[in-house]
């Protein structure tokens, strides 16, 4: 058996010996015996050790490639499930929210004057204008001249009294009438009554989601942890409202204005101030209605003041507004 | 030197194949497989035990009648080879293995062939200091490879490898010594020659040295280096790499690094170090039957090199040593300049004297003063007897002596807690004893025979001894103080073959430690009473001074 330990120079003697000795047969002077099996063992050791541990880095490899399929095919699914929710979206739908900001911050400012459109001015024009989808959203005036605010606003604005009451006027402008809309607005029956409004707020959280840079951060998402965030992140994104909310053509809000000082300020913080209304055609960027008008609760009963104040100020505004319209 | 083969005889091959020097016929006297294995074991771990000490203490020795148990002890035959049979190696003196020493010593070989060729061998190492040179430079070369290959120094301890090719080194410095020392010598001496060059011929020792080349030159770089103007070295150039391909053991670089590789596979580290042990191992393997040659080498160098140690330390006193004739019994017996070595040994300088008889198997029996030398005299004529039936030089100028089958000593009587006899009794079993042990023609030692009785009984059992020790034909040797006895003897003679030595003494009675023929007439007790305060008056003055201090205590007491 050749090794490569001799060489072609030594004699058949020595080489024997050499080769003896790389065979463990004559090992380092006494290990002989013990070196006659030891080496094989260690041989066979390594090699076992060596085969493992390919397999194991094989293993690995294929484990790797395995699981970097699934993840892509994971990830490609992902992506088009996105693509698929933000199909309907066009590039005009992508800047919604932009726009909806832009013309809050512009209302916030120095107050232009009551408008009213020409189409609005039929009777019946604004229950009409008002069955197209649409945003609302209403907050503090202060905060919604600027964009942090602006979010901040729309975090906390919900459909609330106000718009319950414009979207389905209540019968007349008593405390009553005003009070089972208010108790209408405040339960689950409000999404009923103004299923064609979205919340601003939902355009604005769920927008991103849709837009063409959150797929592209799907797509360089390189992990599955990663991966799995982002489908966390979407799976709780109100899609399908925040795609109805990007899509509607109107904008309607109300802007309270800084309380009066030295009027008593109701438990639920109500108190008398000014309300600007405005209603916006987004597409066309027209101003249909933009009004200013003044909610005080002194006029509530003191039984319903305490928790409905708010509530019934808003509808009662509502009701006012659609009143001025000539319902 | 260049060596060269030339061709050899039959015998030349056989003490070609074991340099044996203490025997005419070449024996391998060790056991063969276990040194070999303790060789082995020893060359791969460092750690030993003592192989040398414990191959050569079960070493077997020649043929001998020779009882050591009648004479070793009391010769103080251990003292005698730890003090008197030193190495010298230069200003260097090894410690000697003493107890293989001393079982050659006290199992004088039966066959004389055997004595004449250990005498040539050491006849050739005085008249040639070239060759004891060489001898002494032969042993040097063993005890160091008997450190490194039993550990004793550490060298070596972090690397394997090296300590092994340091001691495979040493190995072929000692073929080489052997083969190259001993050419032209004419004794026993020549087999060191003959063994050296059947090796130097061998294939094991070409292998044994390419390794050693391989070691030392793997290849050779040409440099040119580069000197700044500040006299620094600026760089180097490698001009040519020359590898040292002749050797046979000089590998391709691939094949060097496919050897790494083929190793580690095979269950080695990797490395170059597990090659080169490889080839060591190799190497090591073709030269093991040779090294365990090496161990009983060793033994019989200091056999010789302790002979020639007790040369010098007798030469260093002024003394002188030989190697006597040897005649047959009925020659006389004579020893010019005898002297005692252990005395010599502990440092006392002896004084020579010349013992003569007319022949040897007789009885002598010597008289004397205490302290004449009587009982130094029967060591020394012990040991020389012991000393050139073992071939070795005898403490005296020079003689002539007769080979005998056995010794028996008894020098010493000491009194022993589990005897069971008085001293009668005691004296009555040591004779028991001799009779028991004693073949014809041996040589029988005794000090103060019967001593130990009232004289008239010990009188009678003396002379029962030495009539019956007459029908054994002895030498016969033996001091008594029964002055008046033996001068009747003497007178009478009616015991055939004895012969009558005594102490003699100066103009001032004292003794010159010289050995006349006759009996002497007084043992000076009153001389050595004196001399050792035993007289009437001292012993007297001893007495009053105890006396005087025991009154004195007694009074300060009181007070």
């Amino acid at each position: 058996m050749a090794t490569f330990v001799t060489t072609r120079r030594m004699g058949p003697e020595l080489a024997a010996r050499v080769e003896a000795s790389v065979r463990g047969e004559r090992s380092h002077a006494g290990e002989a015996r013990e070196t006659k099996w030891r080496l094989p063992l260690v041989a066979i050791a390594r090699f076992g050790g060596a085969l493992s541990i390919v397999a194991l880095v094989c293993t690995v490899v294929v484990f790797r490639r395995r699981d970097r399929r699934d993840f892509e095919r994971e990830r490609a699914a992902f992506i088009d499930r996105v693509h698929a929710a933000s199909a309907s979206l066009t590039p005009s739908d992508d800047e919604a929210v932009v726009r909806v900001e832009s013309w809050l911050v512009r209302s916030s400012g120095a107050y232009e004057g009551d408008f009213l459109a020409e189409e609005l001015r039929p009777k019946g024009a604004l229950a009409a204008v008002l069955a197209r989808p649409s945003m609302y959203v209403r907050g503090s005036m202060v905060q919604l001249t600027r964009k942090t605010g602006i979010a901040e606003v729309a975090a906390t604005s919900l459909k609330d009294p106000f718009l319950v009451c414009l979207v389905e006027a209540p019968a007349s402008r008593s405390e009553t009438a005003l009070l089972a809309r208010v108790r209408e607005a405040y339960s689950n029956e409000a999404e009923q009554h103004s299923t064609q409004v979205r919340r601003f707020r939902e355009a604005q959280v769920g927008l991103p989601f849709l837009l063409p840079a959150w797929a592209e951060n799907v797509r360089s998402a390189d992990t599955p942890e990663k991966l799995e965030r982002l489908r966390d992140e979407f799976e709780k994104v109100p899609i399908d409202a925040a795609t109805q909310a990007a899509k509607a053509g109107l904008l309607l809000f109300a802007m309270d204005e800084p309380g009066e000082a030295g009027g008593p300020t109701e438990l639920d913080g109500e108190r008398a101030h000014f309300v600007r209304v405005g209603l916006v055609d987004l597409p066309s960027a027209r101003v249909l209605l933009r009004m200013r008008k003044r909610v005080d609760p002194s006029w509530i009963s003191a039984a319903k003041r305490p928790l409905f104040a708010s509530g019934l100020d808003g509808c009662a505004l509502a009701f006012d507004i659609r009143e001025a319209l000539g319902r | 030197m260049a060596l060269t083969l030339e061709p050899r005889t039959p015998a030349e091959d056989s003490s070609a194949r074991v340099p044996d020097l203490l025997h005419p016929t070449p024996m391998t006297r060790i056991d063969v497989d276990a040194t070999k294995l303790a060789i082995t074991l020893a060359f791969a771990s460092g750690v030993s035990g003592g192989l040398f000490a414990d191959a050569l203490d079960r070493a077997k020795v020649a043929p001998s009648t020779w009882e050591p148990a009648s004479f070793a002890n009391d010769l103080f035959l251990q003292s005698f080879v730890s003090l008197c049979l030193k190495v010298c190696v230069g200003d260097q003196e090894p410690a000697t293995l003493t107890k293989p020493l001393v079982t050659l010593l006290s199992h004088p070989p039966a066959d004389p062939a055997v004595v004449h060729h250990r005498r040539a061998i050491l006849a050739e190492l005085v008249a040639s200091p070239d060759f004891r040179k060489e001898l002494e430079r032969l042993y040097g070369l063993l005890v160091r490879f008997r450190s490194l290959l039993e550990g004793a120094t550490g060298i070596g301890k972090w690397d394997a490898n090296r300590r092994q090719l340091d001691i495979l080194m040493l190995v072929k410095q000692i073929i080489d010594c052997a083969a190259r020392g001993f050419v032209r010598a004419r004794s026993g001496l020549r087999r060191l020659s003959a063994f050296g060059l059947r090796i130097h011929g061998s294939e094991p020792y070409r292998s044994l040295a390419d390794l050693l080349k391989y070691d030392e030159k793997l290849a050779t770089l040409d440099l040119r280096v580069r000197v700044g103007a500040d006299g620094r070295i600026r760089g180097f150039e490698i001009l040519a790499i020359k590898e040292n391909e002749e050797n046979a053991f000089v590998n391709s670089p691939v094949r060097r690094w496919l050897a790494k590789i083929e190793l580690f596979a095979r269950g080695f580290r990797f490395g170059d170090g597990e090659v080169m042990a490889r080839l060591i191992d190799a190497v090591f393997e073709g030269l093991e039957n040779e090294l365990v040659t090496f161990v009983q080498l060793f033994g019989d160098l200091e056999f010789y090199l302790g002979a020639l140690g007790f040369h010098d330390l007798a030469q260093a006193a002024g003394l002188a040593v030989s190697l006597p004739a040897l005649v047959e019994s009925s020659e006389p017996r004579v020893l010019r300049g005898l002297f005692n070595p252990l005395l010599l040994a502990h440092g006392v300088q002896p004084v020579p004297c010349d013992i003569v008889t007319d022949r040897h198997d007789t009885t002598v029996l010597v008289t004397g003063p205490n302290s004449g030398g009587k009982t130094r005299l029967l060591q020394s004529l012990g040991l020389a007897q012991l000393l050139a039936q073992s071939g070795l030089f005898i403490p005296a100028r020079a003689g002539s002596l007769s080979l005998c089958p056995g010794l028996v000593v008894s020098l010493i009587e000491e009194t022993k807690a589990d005897q069971s006899e008085g001293r009668l009794g005691t004296e009555l079993m040591r004779i028991r004893y001799l009779f028991e042990r004693l073949p014809p023609g041996a040589m029988v030692i005794l000090d103060e025979l019967c001593s130990g009785t009232n004289p008239s009984e010990g009188e009678e059992i003396f002379e029962l001894v030495v009539r019956m020790l007459t029908r054994l034909k002895p030498q016969a040797l033996i001091t008594t103080h029964f002055l008046a006895f033996a001068a009747r003897l003497e007178h009478e003679r009616k015991i055939s073959d004895l012969r009558f030595l005594q102490v003699e003494l100066g103009p001032d009675h004292k003794p010159t430690y010289q050995f006349v023929p006759g009996v002497a007439q007084t043992s000076l007790a009153g001389q050595a009473a004196e001399r050792l305060g035993v007289t009437g008056d001292q012993l007297m003055s001893l007495i009053e001074r105890n006396i005087a201090q025991s009154q004195a205590s007694a009074l300060a007491k009181r007070g």
